[in-house]
């Protein structure tokens, strides 16, 4: 076996790792609203979400993966340097923000880290901007569509049972939730694996594995579902109480609306062939619920530390896999 | 009407609701999509803050 496709296998090995990362630090989303409205235990949610984000493995397309893979950097400037250095980019930017407890988006990570590396690479040319500015615009776009569609189901759902007893509202719910946090669980299954399954394919395309055409084999689909399923089940707790409990209390009909609004968003995204943060789009989603008790309700504080955290996220592992480039290529 | 069958009553009238709420918002989005990423932009923010600020004139009362 030769050098190069031993460092081929050990770049997907760091790319399965950065999936199985963004399990443990973005999955934890995914039980938040339905542990902090004790639907589930913590470790049953787990399980839970982990069980649908690899079900996302069958049946919703590879769009997402097809956008990272041609529709970030030109593919011609891709080799192993580049796609390492944007990896250790997202990937040390990813465990900054998970010491901090902020609920960032690995996905803008991973994107900012394949810009940084591309452009320290052959410089700002190879960077396609009409997809950058699609994923760019769509960090503001997500959240804000996670808002409007919870708001609008959370007033529906308020007027629905206005004259119901709490307590057959709070059985229903309890139900609903378990529905709305597997949906939400296979939109990020599906939209965040297929991240790493562009960065795994362009990978092998770019250094002849794959043959003349771009695709995605099974075998990176499994391996970037099975990856990501497992870095939920090791769940980022620390994350979960910013997101379910921090940004405003929540009760099972609000879980169900923000994590219903949320996954349709998310579904709606991978359809298009749109990588968008899942973290985003559940926040936005809380936001909304919260927003239609009192806005006073929502702790902006917490919810302003977020906003400015999506904001450096590309800039900053743009920076690390920049610099990971300058020092992997110097030898 | 027994308690349970209430629940599964409510639980799939709640289903065609949020299904009701979530499909034309989505459509919404496609449709400015198709546009262009400007109009989607525009779209979801200004709509979003609109929503926001009725809110929080109704919240407030």
């Amino acid at each position: 076996m030769d050098w190069e496709l031993l460092f081929i296998i050990f770049i997907v090995a760091v790319a399965l790792g950065f999936d199985f990362i963004n399990g443990f630090h973005d999955a934890a989303n995914s039980v938040a609203t339905i542990v902090s409205t004790r639907v589930l235990s913590p470790g049953q949610a787990v399980v839970w979400a982990a069980f649908f984000n690899f079900v996302a493995a069958f049946g919703l397309g590879i769009h997402v993966a097809n956008t990272i893979g041609k529709g970030v950097v030109e593919t011609a400037v891709i080799d192993e340097k580049v796609i390492l250095s944007a990896l250790v980019g997202a990937i040390t930017w990813d465990i900054i923000t998970w010491r901090f407890g902020l609920p960032t988006s690995s996905s803008h990570a991973l994107i900012g880290g394949l810009v940084g590396a591309a452009v320290a690479s052959a410089g700002t040319d190879v960077v396609i901007s009409s997809g950058v500015q699609k994923i760019g615009a769509f960090i503001v776009i997500s959240p804000f569509v996670g808002f409007i569609a919870a708001v609008l189901l959370a007033l529906a759902l308020m007027r629905l049972y206005a004259r119901v007893a709490p307590s057959t509202a709070q059985g229903v719910f309890r139900r609903l939730q378990l529905l709305s946090a597997a949906a939400y669980s296979i939109g990020h299954g599906t939209n965040d694996a297929q991240k790493t399954m562009g960065v795994i394919a362009v990978l092998l395309f770019s250094t002849g594995h794959l043959g003349n055409e771009f695709h995605v084999p099974l075998w990176v689909v499994l391996s970037a579902h099975a990856a990501i399923a497992g870095g939920t089940l090791f769940g980022g707790w620390r994350i979960v109480k910013t997101m379910g409990l921090r940004i405003t209390k929540l009760e099972p009909s609000d879980g169900f609306a923000a994590e219903a609004s949320s996954a349709a968003a998310i579904l709606f995204a991978t359809q298009v062939g749109i990588p968008v943060s899942t973290t985003q789009t559940i926040a936005g989603g809380i936001i909304g619920v919260g927003s239609t008790k009192r806005l006073s309700a929502v702790r902006w504080g917490v919810a302003i530390n977020i906003v400015v955290a999506w904001f450096l996220t590309i800039p900053a592992s743009a920076g690390v896999a920049a610099l990971t480039f300058v020092a992997v290529d110097a030898f | 009407m027994s308690e349970f069958r209430r629940q599964v009553i409510l639980t799939i009238v709640t289903a065609v609701v949020a299904a009701a709420i979530l499909t034309p918002v989505l459509f919404a989005v496609k449709l400015l999509l198709e546009a262009g990423l400007e109009f989607v932009f525009a779209g979801s923010v200004s709509f979003g803050l609109v929503l926001a600020y009725v809110l929080r004139r109704e919240t407030m009362q």
